[in-house]
């Protein structure tokens, strides 16, 4: 225990000693919020790897492709379709911010549709959605402690210490803002994505030569892929891919990773870097968990393959960077969470209908992170037995952002009647036939809820777009917008 | 590649990317094979082979941006 923990204590002092190297600023609330725009490519794309791919990576989706096999891939395709659609929002979404201080995804909304309430809409969809999600975060780091301890914690003990050691990191989310979350990102990122890649190369490598493992060593059945004839349904591949490419933007603490580029440039080269990186991780993870599912001491343990492997490999040193590379990838997806979500607060909620200067944007903002940090650790302590079918529920919700947050930015004639009519009737479309069918919806050919939802939303929208056709000041105002974007240059 | 031309050709290879990511026929017919090629199975091959078709054209988009002046001022 000595061993796995004082290596996961010497990463967590190195993270603490650049943290404390940050200089604190709070000229302005961008400077808090979203860093000035000041980070560069190589920032800017372990930021967003980092915010991406949470540690559940190697716990939920390796046991995925353990006991599931080749359906798992579906997160490496939509991750790097995502990449592909960052690289075409960089530009207008990057311009847009810029010239009119944007500082977080409703700011966006309230720009491009001219509307103060849908602000607060997609404010309180994004922060409402996000807290089941940071609770499971805080609440899988805790299964991580129960095994770094060698068995030593109860999982309730585990639970307590990764709500300590994640509640203590946000003392300096809280205190720096986001120049703290993107630079404390490069570093974990380096850790999670660049040591945990090697790691998984390493563990595929020792599986083919020490253990004789390869693809003809697994089931036929782990390489099929859901058919017309499957029980999932002919679409189910489709509904995973589309809604979590699209869906992955309309998450705050991912869309804010467009507003903390120093240019488009920046953004683009970032694409382009992270896209290599995301695709050799993602697909070694997924290759790791398939290959480790033959293994006999991963059995029905699926969700815990990252860490049986180390250790069989790499006995406990291997064990306690397991538990790092973790605990790296979890924080770098925790702290934009709170981060963002504190930036909401005071900025879409607050900040909406009250005029607050600097000092009380950054003050409202931090003690928005501080309670959230104390509510989701009061909830990551308790027993929630429906936790994880909320957090199902509030993504489905929370994908509804997609319609009018990629239509607004590609379409000039949408409207705000459409944009809050189409979020708004997707959200409750979605939040019903995910109640009532729970996830399975026998009529929709494998679609899910929120897939259901985002077509619905659609129609919405278009039809809201003809009937109620924008003002002239309106279409000259957005007009004048998607021009800034057409002639942008010095980016 | 002319400015205008790269602008098509860039389009062109993402919308390829989305077809071939999600249209149904194409995963069914890859989904039903159990069969190997070269050690690997028909259906890791084609998921492998969409994400360097994306990862390839989000290179190739930055490398001709760059070429064509898109970033300069």
């Amino acid at each position: 225990m000595i061993v796995t923990f004082g290596i996961m204590l010497i990463f967590f002092a190195a993270l603490i000693s650049i943290l404390q190297r940050i200089k604190l600023s709070d000229k302005s609330f961008s400077n808090y919020a979203v860093g000035d725009r000041s980070f560069g490519a190589r920032y800017q794309a372990m930021s967003f790897l980092n915010t991406w791919y949470p540690g559940a990576m190697f716990t939920a989706f390796g046991g995925m492709a353990a006991a599931s096999g080749i359906i798992s891939f579906y997160v490496l395709i939509y991750s790097l379709l995502t990449v592909m659609l960052m690289y075409m929002m960089a530009k207008p979404v990057w311009l847009w911010g810029k010239a009119f201080d944007l500082k977080t995804q409703p700011d966006l909304f309230a720009l491009r549709y001219g509307s103060t309430h849908i602000r607060t809409i997609a404010a309180i969809i994004g922060i409402i959605s996000g807290i089941p999600w940071l609770v499971l975060g805080m609440q899988a780091l805790g299964e991580m402690f129960k095994y770094i301890s060698l068995g030593s914690m109860t999982f309730s003990q585990a639970v307590i210490l990764g709500v300590i050691v994640i509640a203590i990191r946000q003392i300096w989310t809280v205190r720096i803002g986001m120049k703290g979350v993107v630079i404390s990102d490069f570093y974990q990122g380096m850790l999670a994505y660049l040591l945990g890649t090697a790691m998984l190369i390493g563990l595929i490598g020792w599986m083919v030569v020490s253990k004789g493992i390869s693809f003809a060593s697994l089931d036929p059945s782990k390489f099929t892929i859901p058919g017309p004839d499957s029980k999932e349904g002919p679409l189910f591949l489709l509904s995973l891919i589309l809604t979590g490419a699209l869906g992955g933007w309309c998450w705050p603490y991912i869309f804010v990773r467009l507003f903390t580029s120093n240019g488009v440039r920046s953004l683009k080269k970032s694409a382009a870097l992270a896209i290599p990186l995301s695709l050799v991780f993602c697909a070694s993870l997924l290759i790791f968990g398939m290959l480790a599912g033959v293994l006999p001491s991963v059995g029905q343990s699926t969700n815990d393959v990252w860490f049986i492997v180390s250790r069989e490999a790499g006995g406990l040193i291997l064990l306690g960077l397991a538990g790092t590379v973790l605990l790296a990838a979890t924080m770098g997806h925790i702290d934009g969470n709170i981060q963002a979500t504190g930036s909401q607060i005071a900025n879409d909620l607050i900040g909406n209908y009250f005029k607050l200067n600097t000092r009380q944007l950054i003050v409202i903002s931090k003690l928005g992170m501080l309670g959230l940090t104390l509510l989701a650790s009061w909830l990551s302590c308790l027993e929630l037995p429906a936790l994880y079918s909320l957090a199902v529920l509030a993504y489905q919700g929370i994908i509804q952002l997609a319609v009018p947050q990629f239509l607004g930015i590609f379409w000039e004639r949408g409207n705000k009647y459409g944009a809050i009519a189409s979020m708004s009737v997707g959200f409750i479309v979605a939040v019903v036939l995910e109640l009532t069918y729970h996830g399975n919806l026998p009529w929709a050919w494998g679609l899910t809820s929120g897939a259901v939802a985002l077509g619905v939303n659609v129609i919405v929208y278009v039809v809201l777009a003809y009937l109620i056709p924008q003002s002239h000041a309106e279409k000259t105002r957005v007009r004048a917008l998607f021009e800034m974007v057409s002639q942008g240059k010095g980016i | 590649m002319n400015k205008t031309k790269n602008i098509y050709l860039v389009g062109a290879w993402f919308l390829f990317n989305t077809f071939v990511a999600l249209f149904p026929p194409l995963y069914w017919a890859v989904g039903k094979s159990t069969g190997f090629v070269f050690g690997l199975p028909a259906s890791l091959i084609y998921f492998m082979m969409v994400s360097v078709s994306i990862t390839l054209s989000i290179l190739y988009a930055y490398r001709q941006d760059t070429l064509n002046g898109e970033f300069s001022s």
